[in-house]
């Protein structure tokens, strides 16, 4: 992995555990704004993510297991404007990444060992 | 007393109740062992006082597979043996480590935990260990906080070791090795042949050799081979005069599953914040590493596993990275959070690659960057293995081959591992940690030349078919033949194995006493 690409995904994960959410809804760019730091390393990520994992596939198939696998990407990724405010995502979103750990819903991305749900969303901010 | 044997008469014939071939830590615990007993020993030292080149060049050989090991650098041939460069690192193997664990195969010891407990408690006096405690809630104001977290309370623990001075047993024990009445210590003494009756059943005699050309022989009830997990099956696979295959190979075992503990940096971890997690205090008593709790080794069908977790080593000088960090850690310590934060962390991991340790702990208490290096246990392998090549010593011994191969559980095991540290980081929304670039490859090689750990090669079992020593350590078919080490081990465990060596040679000893009474 190159320095440029450690550097963005190191990015993303000091950013917060929230990551990127309401993808591709400008609606909501000011809320994952405020909770992702660095939307360009998202997306670079999101590429490694795919490039390492291609059966993760298409868009509204990784929309569809986020939404199955935990109750806040039902809200988060829901075709609606209405959506929780960043202050209560936060915690939220790092309660369903902790349990993926947890659950061992993991995926190696460049080495890196990041929740499965996590990763996911980088994809959709890369595919988005 | 000590014997220079190069000043012995040619051809003299030496004879004692025991002899001792090797005065390395289990040569050394067991002959101390005599001591007021009223049986004569014979301690045969290959090397003298100190290090010799020529001597130590008779350890030469040949190395294949994977991980690579340093056959002559792992060892020391004079007395005291590889005492003399050991770090001290002490734990008795748990009792997990003695039963048949259905995940690996050949596992499991004829002995249990439980009967070498007493001989552990008089190891531990013998390395000069200040405590036996290795319950880790009794050393949690000792421990980076990271081990006394509830990180450790889950799927990991923290596994503790002792640390002995370390003893180097030579020169720790000389005076009574030098003053014992019962105890003859011959230096610059190597064992050549062991010779057999007819029926290969019974060791008549020792032919011994020093490098000056003198021979002698030593001939005693009993003979213990205590020469390290090489040289042990060595000696038997060159008693081939008599018997072909060599002593106690009936069932082609001897020399066989060889095993380390392979250890090498593995992982580095990212903490999400500044954290408390930071290096013991200087002068610790213990070493303090984290293992995966035994349940979760079951049910996923691990072998034993344990890392250090320790702050990166810093940059050195001013590179960029340092500088990033350095500037970082400061503004996080008065809460602030720069705004160029991503870009500088993304300098500091990126220039990680030159960083060298020393400037950091002056610099940093709460380092957010951590390093792990793991050291793992390795399954039994039939085909990691000591043989014979035809190059011989300065004494005309054939050198040995050592090939080591890690096999897929080896590699499974260790990557599974350290998925669950990264889980356990993750869970607890610590950090993420990022696995090394060679464990990214599926057939992926460990870096490093093993832990100098060497073990297996004449395992013990009550069946000769599948071990070459029984569980009093004497070599299946021989009536007089013991084996004193760590190549007597089935499994290795997660525990470095000095410890278990002394203990076993204690045991030994005790047995031998038994059958003089």
């Amino acid at each position: 992995m190159s320095p440029v690409a450690r550097r963005q995904l190191l990015a993303l994960l000091a950013a917060a555990p929230a990551a990127s959410f309401g993808i591709g809804q400008p609606a909501d760019a000011a809320t994952w704004t405020r909770l992702f730091h660095d939307l360009e390393s998202a997306r670079l990520i999101g590429r490694t993510v795919l490039e390492n994992h291609p059966d993760l596939g298409p868009g509204e198939a990784i929309r569809s297991r986020l939404r199955q696998r935990h109750a806040v990407f039902r809200e988060l990724l829901a075709d609606t404007a209405d959506r929780p405010a960043s202050a209560v995502l936060a915690p939220v979103m790092a309660e369903a990444i902790a349990a993926d750990f947890a659950a061992h819903r993991t995926l190696t991305v460049a080495g890196w060992v990041l929740s499965r749900s996590e990763a996911e969303l980088c994809a959709l901010v890369y595919l988005a | 007393m000590l014997i220079d044997s190069r000043t012995l008469p040619e051809a003299t014939r030496l004879e004692a109740d025991i002899a001792i071939v090797g005065g390395g830590a289990a040569g050394i615990a067991i002959a101390r062992e005599f001591i007021g007993s009223g049986l004569q020993v014979a301690l045969l030292e290959s090397g003298g006082l100190d290090y010799d080149n020529d001597t130590q060049d008779l350890y030469a050989g040949e190395v294949t597979g994977n991980p690579s090991i340093a056959l002559d650098a792992s060892r020391l041939r004079y007395l005291g043996g590889t005492s003399n460069h050991w770090a001290g690192y002490c734990r008795p193997l748990d009792e997990v480590d003695f039963a048949p664990r259905p995940w690996v195969p050949h596992s499991g010891w004829p002995i249990t935990r439980a009967s070498l407990e007493p001989y552990y408690r008089r190891a531990h006096s013998v390395l000069q260990l200040v405590s036996d405690d290795y319950l880790p809630a009794s050393w949690t104001e000792h421990m980076p906080p990271v081990f006394a977290s509830p990180l450790m309370q889950g799927r990991l623990r923290s596994v503790i070791f002792q640390q002995s001075p370390p003893t180097r047993l030579g020169s720790a024990y000389r005076a009574e090795l030098e003053q014992a009445p019962e105890l003859a210590v011959y230096l610059w003494a190597n064992l050549v042949e062991i010779v057999t009756d007819t029926t290969t059943a019974v060791v008549e005699h020792l032919a011994m050799a020093c490098l000056d050309g003198r021979r002698f022989t030593v001939r005693a009830r009993h003979v213990v081979l205590a020469t390290g997990g090489v040289e042990n099956a060595r000696l038997l696979l060159c008693a081939n005069r008599q018997a072909p295959a060599g002593l106690g190979n009936g069932h082609d075992l001897v020399g066989r599953y060889f095993m380390d503990h392979p250890a090498s940096e593995a992982a580095t971890v990212l903490l999400n914040e500044p954290s408390a997690i930071a290096r013991a205090p200087a002068g610790q008593v213990v070493d303090v590493l984290c293992g995966i709790a035994p349940e979760v080794e079951e049910k996923e069908g691990l072998l034993r596993f344990v890392t250090s977790i320790q702050p990166l080593p810093p940059p050195d000088g001013e590179e960029a990275g340092y500088v990033a960090l350095r500037d970082l850690t400061r503004n996080l310590r008065r809460g602030i959070w720069p705004d160029d934060l991503m870009s500088r962390l993304g300098t500091v991991l990126a220039d990680l690659d030159g960083t060298t340790s020393g400037v950091y702990q002056r610099f940093f208490a709460r380092p957010e960057l951590l390093r792990l290096r793991v050291h793992v246990e390795v399954a039994p392998n039939p085909e990691s293995r000591v043989t014979l090549i035809d190059e011989r010593d300065a004494l005309g011994l054939n050198r040995v081959r050592l090939h080591w191969q890690l096999g897929e559980l080896d590699r499974l095991s260790l990557r599974r591992s350290l998925e669950v540290v990264a889980e356990a980081f993750g869970a607890s929304n610590l950090g993420r940690l990022r696995l090394a670039d060679w464990l990214t490859e599926e057939d992926f090689a460990i870096p490093g030349n093993g832990s100098y750990h060497h073990v297996g090669t004449t395992r013990m079992s009550d069946d000769p078919r599948t071990g070459v020593v029984d569980r009093s350590c004497r070599v299946h078919g021989m009536h007089n033949l013991f084996i004193a080490g760590s190549s007597v081990f089935p499994t290795e465990g997660l525990a470095n194995p000095t410890l278990t060596i002394v203990a076993l040679g204690l045991r030994l000893a005790d047995h031998l006493k038994s059958l003089h009474v």
